[in-house]
């Protein structure tokens, strides 16, 4: 049986997050006929929805742009060259130097339209970084989109980019409610998928981030760069399993609030962190790595909480320090959150644990936001680069900057193409693939295989790595990629069937898992987010190269970092003292 | 151990069948549990056929999609703690597979 074909389309942006709904704008735009699919509902799925827990996500621009708006003038006197030296610093010199300079020269104008197009600015949270709710964001996107003529297919799940002498030409996906397998033929196609958060068991994305851009990208013959450097949310909830995931504790630490607790009920951090480097860094986004490691040195030292991770506390007194609580954060008095307070006011803690947050690395693109493969592009969090080995500017200016320019590059590639997109493709290997565990018996059931992959990520992957497990892991992973050839499901209907949607989402999150632990291997060295026990230096003297990974059995090359601009200091250091020194020239 | 006493209202596009459907869900005595919670409980240990939506879910009361009849109200799942006793229904009768409607 053939897959049915729908109406073909010059651009096809995979993923309805702010980098996707951004891409098609920057597309339509350019004249291009232009269709999103979306694996949820269009404004309301993706990472961007839950950015800053939507109650302090933030957009980041440079201080003299802002100014320009009206917005702020804490750092008039800013320019987009410092900007890009801070960026540099916090990424540890592995960001690609002409990807970030599209990131600083281009963030004023992405800021400056969503105003024009209605975005709320709710005020500023530090020098750089003007306040927003990730929804409002998703709704001014929305509108525009739909205003130039761009069509939404939601609920709808991507499997596979279709290639065809060597060129992307369109793309396979699936109806979840109805179960059905169809093509949408597309002379370009960007890729703006998200991270792969859950291939962690602790992760706090929603639930459509599995990496299907990542793994699609690399069996169509696109590259992974960087995919070791994931950031992790150093306190996000993991008990009560209720609000498992929320990033509540997360605000509330970096808006000043409330403490971090041993299994002693003591506190930790300055075991791990100098007076300085508390000083300096815990107000920023750099707390996110710097807790992380923390937190993660007191749960391997055996203090961490019984149920894992540890405590974060919010004390109830003096009451007048909780009327400045909801004074600094409204939301709290509303929704989930007014139901997370309570647990508080029982005078209970929230047991939290850093968690999966940020992908840095992903598809390898040019600053045109193309990738290797003619005819594909990528976006936002799936692509990688931008941010080298620590994110602490904001992702949502990543996925507007690169939004915009992929939908640019996509299009005008689009109207200089004169193939007939998809024509002629066979897909029944394809198709043979994604049904297949209908036809199986006796096979393991995908979402047994789901927790084997979690057990995995968990045990290999936490804030600080070491080679043992990380080989371990890895002989894991090809077993496991085994048994998912031979799953089965007990659920035999195609309409929204959950066993199958995780059969085809362990698919693409196998491959991403087995990318992050090769890449973890293959830095022998501790730099920004990767930290490994077993090599607890950072070498800017043998590592300022950019893991490459491609081919589905995961090849590997080792890049120069781009450094087209500025180079750091030739020294190889412990990982605490490069840090320390680093966040002293930030000052 | 705390448990649970579930019915839910089903459905099968496939079959057109419609069918109601009880599950004793064991959970600890302390600690918030979702009705989201317990219906992934029912998936992974009980019946991998249920369906609700779950495959674009933020889980934080955020995209507003996992809304179903909650006892007679009308609810999202992961925003409401779970009942020792409850009937759960698809929130409108536009209904693609069991819990899971069309909005």
């Amino acid at each position: 049986m053939a897959i049915k074909q729908k109406n073909a389309y010059d651009v096809v942006v995979v993923g309805s997050g702010g980098g996707g709904l951004r891409a098609a704008i920057g597309a339509a735009e350019n004249g291009a006929k232009t269709l999103v699919i979306c694996r949820g509902k269009a404004n309301r799925s993706g990472a961007t929805l839950l950015a800053g827990a939507n109650i302090s996500a933030d957009i980041a621009c440079d201080g003299a742009t802002l100014h320009r708006l009206g917005i702020s003038s804490k750092k008039a006197d800013d320019t987009p060259d410092a900007w890009f030296s801070d960026i540099l610093k916090e990424g540890f010199y592995l960001n690609n130097q002409n990807l970030l300079e599209l990131f600083v020269e281009t963030a004023g104008s992405r800021l400056t339209e969503l105003k024009e197009w209605g975005l709320k600015i709710r005020g500023m949270e530090g020098d750089r970084e003007v306040s927003v709710f990730g929804s409002d964001i998703l709704d001014v996107l929305y509108k525009k989109a739909g205003e130039l003529g761009v069509t939404f297919l939601q609920d709808t799940m991507f499997t596979d980019l279709i290639v065809k002498d060597g060129q992307v030409c369109g793309v396979v996906c699936v109806d979840l409610g109805e179960g059905e397998i169809f093509a949408v033929p597309a002379k370009a196609v960007i890729l703006c998928t998200g991270g792969a958060h859950n291939i962690f068991p602790e992760n706090s994305g929603s639930t459509d981030l599995c990496g299907e851009g990542q793994a699609a990208a690399l069996r169509a013959g696109a590259e992974l760069v960087d995919m070791e450097m994931i950031s992790f949310c150093p306190t996000v909830t993991r008990y009560p399993l209720m609000y498992k995931g929320n990033i509540l504790p997360y605000i509330f630490i970096s808006t000043g609030y409330g403490v971090l607790l041993n299994k002693y009920g003591k506190t930790f951090t300055q075991r791990y962190l100098s007076p300085k480097v508390e000083r300096l860094a815990l107000d920023t986004e750099w707390n996110k790595m710097l807790l992380s490691y923390a937190i993660q040195s007191e749960i391997l030292a055996g203090r961490g909480a019984a149920a894992g991770g540890v405590y974060f506390s919010l004390p109830q007194e003096p009451a007048e320090v909780m009327d400045e609580l909801y004074l600094d954060l409204p939301p709290l008095k509303k929704g989930i959150y007014a139901d997370i307070m309570k647990i508080f006011e029982a005078g209970r803690s929230i047991t939290v644990q850093p968690s999966a947050h940020y992908f840095e690395g992903g598809i390898r693109i040019a600053p045109d936001m193309s990738t290797c493969v003619p005819g594909l592009y990528a976006a936002g969090e799936c692509s990688g680069g931008m941010f080298g080995a620590n994110r602490v500017s904001a992702a949502t200016t990543e996925m507007l900057v690169e939004g915009a320019k992929a939908g640019a590059s996509a299009a005008a590639f689009a109207a200089g193409s004169d193939r007939i997109p998809a024509a002629g493709s066979d897909l029944s290997g394809i198709e043979e693939e994604l049904l297949r565990p209908f036809d199986r018996r006796g096979g393991e059931n995908p979402g047994a295989l789901k927790e084997r992959l979690h057990a995995l990520t968990a045990a290999s992957l936490p804030v600080i790595r070491c080679r043992e497990t990380l080989n371990e892991a890895l002989a894991g992973l090809k077993e496991l990629e085994t048994a998912l050839g031979a799953a089965s499901l007990q659920d035999r209907e195609r309409a929204y069937n959950r066993q199958w949607r995780e059969y085809m989402e362990l698919r693409n999150m196998i491959p991403c898992a087995r990318a992050v632990v090769t890449s973890a291997l293959l830095r022998k060295e501790s730099r920004g987010v990767h930290i490994r026990s077993d090599h607890f230096v950072t070498d800017n003297r043998n590592c300022l190269y950019n893991v490459v990974l491609f081919g589905t059995d995961l090849k590997e090359r080792l890049a120069p970092a781009v450094m087209t601009r500025e180079r750091p200091e030739d020294c190889c250091q412990s990982y605490p003292d490069y840090i320390e020194k680093v966040v002293e020239t930030m000052e | 151990m705390k448990e649970y006493h579930i019915t839910i209202r089903r459905y099968s596009p496939a079959e057109d069948r419609q069918w109601t459907q009880e599950y004793r869900v064991p959970f600890p005595e302390s600690g918030e549990v979702s009705v989201m919670n317990v219906l992934d409980y029912i998936y992974r240990r009980l019946d991998p056929t249920l369906a609700y939506f779950d495959h674009a879910a933020c889980r934080q009361a955020a995209c507003g999609k996992c809304v179903m009849k909650i006892n007679g109200e009308i609810r999202l799942a992961c925003k409401e703690r779970a009942q020792e006793e409850m009937l759960l229904e698809p929130a409108n009768s536009n209904v693609v597979r069991d819990l899971l409607c069309r909005m």
